[in-house]
Formats: C-alpha cells, sequence, structure tokens
C-alpha cells in the first residue's frame, strides 16, 4: 500500500534517478573531431578556409589549415565555440562565437566551414561513421 | 571527592594523551633532520589534510554509538570505488562525475552498511576483530565482481579499464578527467600554496553534520548506547537498530572520503587503494589522541597532520640518519601500524587505572 512515507520515497528514488541522468548527460566527456574541409549539407556547398583559430568553451585553441583535421574534448550538451579567421601573416580578418549542441557520436566532428557559412548545425558525420 | 594533586593531573594528562605526544616528539627530531622546507612542509600538509580527513572522520560516529573503530569502513570504500570504475567507463569527469560516483556508490555504500551492523549486533563486544574480519570477506567479493563482473555481466566498454582478455578491470585507473574536481572547484592560491577550498568546505559541512547529529535525539541514542547498551535498552532506544544506522552512516561516509580521497590521487589502484584506507584512518586517528570509545572532531586533526608529518618526513629523516630512505619508509610503516597495537593497549591501561582511580576516589585515600 502507498502511503504518505512511501510515497516520500518513491519521490525522492525518483529525484535521486533523475539527478543522476542530468549528471551524467551535463558531465559526460566526448571526443569531438574538428574539421576544415568543404562539405556538402542539404545540397549546399561550404568551402574551407586558408587557416582558422578555433576555442571550445573558451578553452585551448586549435589552429587549423585548409584540409587539416583535428580532434578535441568537450564536456557536456551544449558548448560555445569562437573561430577566428587568419590570412597569411596570421592576423584575425574575421572572428564568429556561437554555441552549438553535442548530437551524438556519430554526428561528433564539428565543421568549421559549416559553422562560418551558417548552416543550421555544424556537427557532421564523423569519420568513423561516414 | 578527593581532589587530585597536580602530580596526579599532570600524570592523567600524560595518560590520555601519550600517542599524540610521543608523536609530537618524534616529529620533532625527523623534521629538522629530513631538511625540508617549513613552505613544503605546509604544502603537504594542506593536501594530505584534505585528502584523509574526510576518511577519518567517518569513524566518529560508530565510537559515539560504542561500536569501536570501524574496521568495516573498508567497505565503503569499495563501494565508492565501484562507482568510480563505472564514472571512468562512461567519462564523465569533473565534480558532475565525482557526484555521480558518490550516486551510485551510496546504495552499494548502505547495503554494506546494513550487513556489516547486522552481522556486528551478532558479535556485540565484538565489533573491531568482527569488521576487520568482515572487510576481508567483503574485500573477497569486491575482487570476484571487479575480476569477473566487470565486462561480462556488467557492461564496459572503454577499453583502457578492462584486461586484454575481455573482462576484468585493470589494476589501475587514470582518473585524470576527475583529478583535484572537488579539491580545486574554488581556486584559491595564497603565495606558494594551492588551498584545495572545495575540499575543505565540505570538510567543513561534515564536521558541522557531526555536531549537529550528536544533538538529535538518534545521537542521543547513540551515545546512550554507548555508555551502556544494557540501560539503554531498557529506556526504550531500540538498540540493534540505532547500532546498524551508526555502521551504514559511518560506511556511506567512508565511501564518500574515498571518492574525496582519490580525486585527490588522481590514480586508482582497483585492488589495493581500498585495502589500507581503514588501517591508515584508524592510525591517524588514534594518532590525534582518540581512544577505542571516545574521540572528536579535533583529534581527527591532529591525528592527521601528526601521521602525514612522518609520512613525509620519515623516509628523509631515514636517509640523513643511516643513508637509506628505505630505512625511514620501514619505521613508518613499523610506526603506521604498531601505533593501532599501542593505543589498543593504553586504552585497556588506562581504563583499568581509570577504574582504579576511581574506587580510591569512592573508598576515600588511607
Amino acid at each position: 500500500m502507498v502511503n504518505r512515507r512511501n510515497a516520500v520515497r518513491i519521490l525522492l528514488a525518483a529525484a535521486l534517478v533523475l539527478l543522476g541522468v542530468y549528471l551524467y548527460t551535463s558531465g559526460k566527456q566526448h571526443q569531438m573531431f574538428v574539421d576544415n574541409m568543404g562539405v556538402e549539407i542539404d545540397g549546399r556547398t561550404y568551402a574551407p578556409e586558408a587557416s582558422v583559430r578555433v576555442a571550445f568553451d573558451g578553452g585551448e585553441p586549435l589552429e587549423l589549415a585548409s584540409g587539416d583535421r583535428d580532434v578535441t574534448q568537450v564536456v557536456g550538451p551544449s558548448h560555445s565555440v569562437k573561430v577566428e579567421v587568419l590570412n597569411e601573416s596570421g592576423d584575425v580578418v574575421k572572428t564568429l562565437e556561437g554555441e552549438f549542441r553535442w548530437v551524438s557520436a556519430k554526428k561528433g566532428m564539428f565543421s568549421i566551414p559549416a559553422f562560418l557559412g551558417g548552416a543550421p548545425s555544424p556537427m557532421i558525420d564523423s569519420p568513423g561513421a561516414e | 571527592m578527593k581532589a587530585y594533586t597536580p602530580k596526579e593531573k599532570l600524570q592523567h594528562f600524560l595518560i590520555s594523551n601519550a600517542v599524540p605526544i610521543i608523536f609530537i616528539l618524534m616529529s620533532a627530531i625527523a623534521i629538522p633532520l629530513s631538511g625540508f622546507s617549513a613552505t613544503y612542509l605546509v604544502q603537504e600538509m594542506l593536501i594530505r589534510l584534505a585528502r584523509n580527513s574526510f576518511l577519518v572522520l567517518s569513524l566518529i560516529i560508530p565510537i559515539v554509538a560504542g561500536m569501536g573503530l570501524n574496521f568495516g569502513m573498508v567497505l565503503g570504500a569499495m563501494a565508492g570505488q565501484i562507482g568510480l570504475i563505472l564514472v571512468s567507463d562512461w567519462a564523465v569527469v569533473g565534480m558532475r562525475g565525482l557526484l555521480l560516483a558518490a550516486l551510485i556508490a551510496t546504495p552499494i555504500a548502505v547495503a554494506l552498511g546494513y550487513v556489516c551492523g547486522a552481522v556486528l549486533n551478532r558479535a556485540k563486544g565484538r565489533e573491531m576483530v568482527t569488521s576487520y574480519i568482515l572487510g576481508f570477506f567483503v574485500n573477497g567479493i569486491y575482487q570476484l565482481t571487479v575480476l569477473y563482473a566487470f565486462g561480462k555481466l556488467i557492461p564496459i566498454a572503454n577499453s583502457e579499464l578492462v584486461l586484454s582478455r575481455g573482462y576484468g578491470i585493470r589494476n589501475a585507473i587514470n582518473l585524470a578527467g576527475m583529478r583535484h574536481g572537488l579539491d580545486y572547484l574554488i581556486p584559491l592560491r595564497i603565495g606558494n600554496l594551492n588551498v584545495p577550498v572545495g575540499t575543505y568546505l565540505t570538510i567543513a559541512l561534515f564536521c558541522l553534520f557531526i555536531v549537529w547529529f550528536r544533538r538529535t535525539k538518534l545521537g542521543q541514542d547513540m551515545r546512550a548506547i554507548g555508555q551502556d547498551m544494557g540501560v539503554a535498552g531498557a529506556a526504550g532506544i531500540p538498540v540493534e537498530k540505532t547500532r546498524i544506522i551508526a555502521i551504514i552512516i559511518s560506511t556511506v561516509l567512508a565511501c564518500y572520503g574515498q571518492i574525496i580521497f582519490l580525486q585527490n590521487i588522481g590514480t586508482m589502484n582497483t585492488y589495493n587503494s581500498h585495502d589500507q584506507a581503514g588501517m591508515f584512518a584508524i592510525a591517524a586517528l588514534l594518532i590525534g589522541g582518540a581512544t577505542v570509545s571516545k574521540a572528536t572532531i579535533p583529534n581527527v586533526f591532529v591525528g592527521v597532520i601528526l601521521f602525514h608529518l612522518m609520512f613525509v618526513v620519515s623516509p628523509m629523516a631515514g636517509k640523513q640518519l643511516m643513508g637509506q630512505a628505505q630505512i625511514g619508509e620501514y619505521f613508518r610503516v613499523f610506526v603506521s601500524y604498531g601505533i593501532i597495537a599501542i593505543s589498543l593497549a593504553l586504552h585497556a591501561w588506562k581504563r583499568q587505572k581509570d577504574r582504579e582511580r576511581a574506587r580510591r576516589s569512592l573508598r576515600g585515600e588511607a
């Protein structure tokens, strides 16, 4: 029989399970590929930049030339990104900041051209899923 | 009642604080010999105090309940490690990883604490040796689970954690993602010293919990049981249930203590990390001046500082004195285990002396 005491216990257990789910999703570390290659999304082609500097969640920046691919770690479901497009002498010519959400390990690659070109989501199929 | 003479008072003080006094004297000799700078020793003590205090504090509640030193705290340590293994596999990092490990480990610690309390209720008066042996028994189950069930019955996706044969957990687990997750949650640097503020705040909360808990109905019941089980039972206190609760609380807190300990170290020795948790925590508490029947919060901090001061300075003092650091290390191991025997013997001797004194004071000196 579910009396008041048991109801409180069930609610408490449910709250703990929810807390566990929240901790898992918000603390999960993902391996994310960062790609500066040309990509086609929904029939539209996004061309790579010659040289870019990209930083996720205020972390250490990565520098990628056209056609480069690197890997980084991100924690949680939503992230901030800052992309700086560099000229030949290494000066910043354009900066774009924004946010994106982690979709899945299958869609675990961040496409810089897609992000700079304003694609609906910069996350594309990761190399393993291609 | 007879008033004590200053000589008797001094004798009583020396007997009551014999262990800390011995350790203070040993440290006073070993520190200059080791040649370590004050800054280095202070930094080491700050880290080690944060690392160990929670584990040692978890021993207080069973002492209040008259159950002696809870050697069964290793059960809690094992539960904490299971939580950390799972969280490492799921790649949950930082403070959230530690909280999730604690959340997963809590029901395991509660179940183990219940079993431990129920067993100890059948071994009243012999709680310490019983919990010590129970620790070995549960260690066997833990080893079986971690060596065979993990990777077979419990899926482990991270190949870095699993032995090359495909099941069982590797001997060492890197907790890099969780390392100092609590320690430096609030970063504070004073000069060259890094202060683990997050852990100190957690320890402070735990101390407040112990102070508050002792004043609650349950805490008072535990004190009554600790003083005399028969009288407490006659007064209507559910003795066995209260004793089980005391052990469950201690086991759960030991589980959190082990998680805090391992996040500070940054590496987990899957099959050995929990082994020495109980022995070292008990040695530290006894060195702080606690006894089998009485332990306070200051005992914990004094004990951790003195015990770990010896840890740090002994090898170097041994090297300076004998030319070999290993001799100092052997000495420290000898001291850390020997101190438990000395404390238990001193406790028995002190109880006998106290009884004699009480008899004398009631009878009146001839």
